[in-house]
């Protein structure tokens, strides 16, 4: 939780200059808090390539709105409901479901270059778009949130809460049930562990 | 505890038990079987790989290019608003000056000899349309989004 508590720390002076329109100042916010935003625009659409799109409508919201944020919310909770929100009007546009669930079967696709990315670069995202794609295509929405906020960035499971607005006991249920899931298929990979010698 | 029990604990543990760190049976039994502190092992790096793939991924667009056309996707959205806005609210006045003036018992005004043209002047992306009413002191101005956006 201490990164997520550092970035509160360090964008809280930036709001307030970007309330009183520093542009400046909501360039550093962005600066700051894109990398977390796309993280959990991934994760939430499950899609690397439409999670570009989710974080760039969030870049827009935050600027139409950021006027109205009080600093009574933790900042990073209210983002999160902010990037919720659009990866959520975004799948009900477009029906990306759909299109999650084709991607477990295709090939990851390359992304695009930018003129600056190096081809053993554009490899590794590649591979790394395609491992998401696969993994998180296994699970819900939900269940995707808790088990990156909880196992792959180590927020206790009330941390986690906190973030998405839920209490404790439903972020462990969606958290055993991610789990369960998630590691069934990898299991399913390993047969030859299949059965137990009553050890 | 038997191995297939110790298999299906494993789908819930948490990774620090799968790493077989702490005194729960799981960790326990993952210390002194072989066989099923592989299979968390390859749990454990699976997961990894995951956790690996989100850590490297990041947006295409340089985040300067980000800020900026976030700032002005933001500003095009917030004029447009205002202009729905206005257009709305003239209409809305329009609409209760008709109103009013089909129910006034006082003589029609007199044409709109005197009343200066309206002067609008838009953005090179605006259309606008001015309706004249038969009241000289309204003037409805709606201005609104080339190619219909």
């Amino acid at each position: 939780m201490s990164a997520l508590r550092d970035l509160n720390d360090s964008v809280a002076p930036l709001i307030v200059r970007a309330q009183h329109g520093d542009t400046a100042a909501f360039a550093d916010i962005v600066r700051a808090c894109r990398p977390l935003v796309y993280r959990w625009s991934v994760v939430a659409t499950g899609d690397p390539d439409e999670a570009e799109d989710v974080t760039q409508e969030v870049l827009v919201r935050l600027y139409l709105s950021l006027d109205r944020y009080r600093t009574d919310a933790t900042f990073t909770t209210w983002l999160h409901r902010m990037t919720r929100n659009a990866a959520t009007d975004r799948f009900r546009r477009y029906q990306s479901r759909l299109r999650l669930l084709r991607s477990e079967e295709a090939l990851p696709g390359v992304p695009d270059q930018n003129p600056g990315t190096s081809p053993s670069a554009a490899v590794l995202a590649a591979e790394a778009s395609g491992i998401v794609r696969r993994f998180l295509a296994w699970l819900p929405r939900r269940q995707r949130e808790v088990l990156d906020l909880v196992d792959l960035q180590d927020l206790t499971p009330a941390e986690a809460a906190g973030v998405l607005g839920l209490d404790g006991g439903t972020v462990r249920a969606h958290l055993h049930r991610a789990r369960r899931t998630l590691r069934s298929k990898i299991t399913e990979r390993y047969p030859e562990y299949g059965r137990g010698e009553g050890v | 505890m038997t191995c297939t029990e110790i298999h299906d604990q494993l789908l819930e543990a948490a990774p620090s038990e799968l790493r077989g760190e702490g005194e729960s049976a799981v960790a326990q039994h993952l210390r002194s079987c072989p066989r099923c502190r592989q299979l968390a092992e390859r749990i454990v790096a699976e997961e990894s790989r995951l956790q690996g793939a989100l850590a490297v991924l990041e947006p295409r667009q340089p985040v300067d290019d980000a800020v900026r056309t976030a700032v002005r996707q933001a500003r095009q959205r917030r004029r447009r608003r205002w202009i729905v806005a206005s257009g709305l609210a003239a209409a809305a006045v329009a609409v209760v000056a008709l109103w009013q003036g089909g129910r006034s018992a006082l003589p029609p005004a007199a044409p709109p000899t005197a009343m200066a043209q309206p002067f609008v002047q838009t953005s090179a992306d605006q259309n606008v349309i001015v309706y004249q009413t038969a009241n000289p002191d309204i003037v409805v101005v709606w201005l609104y989004q080339r190619n219909g956006s």
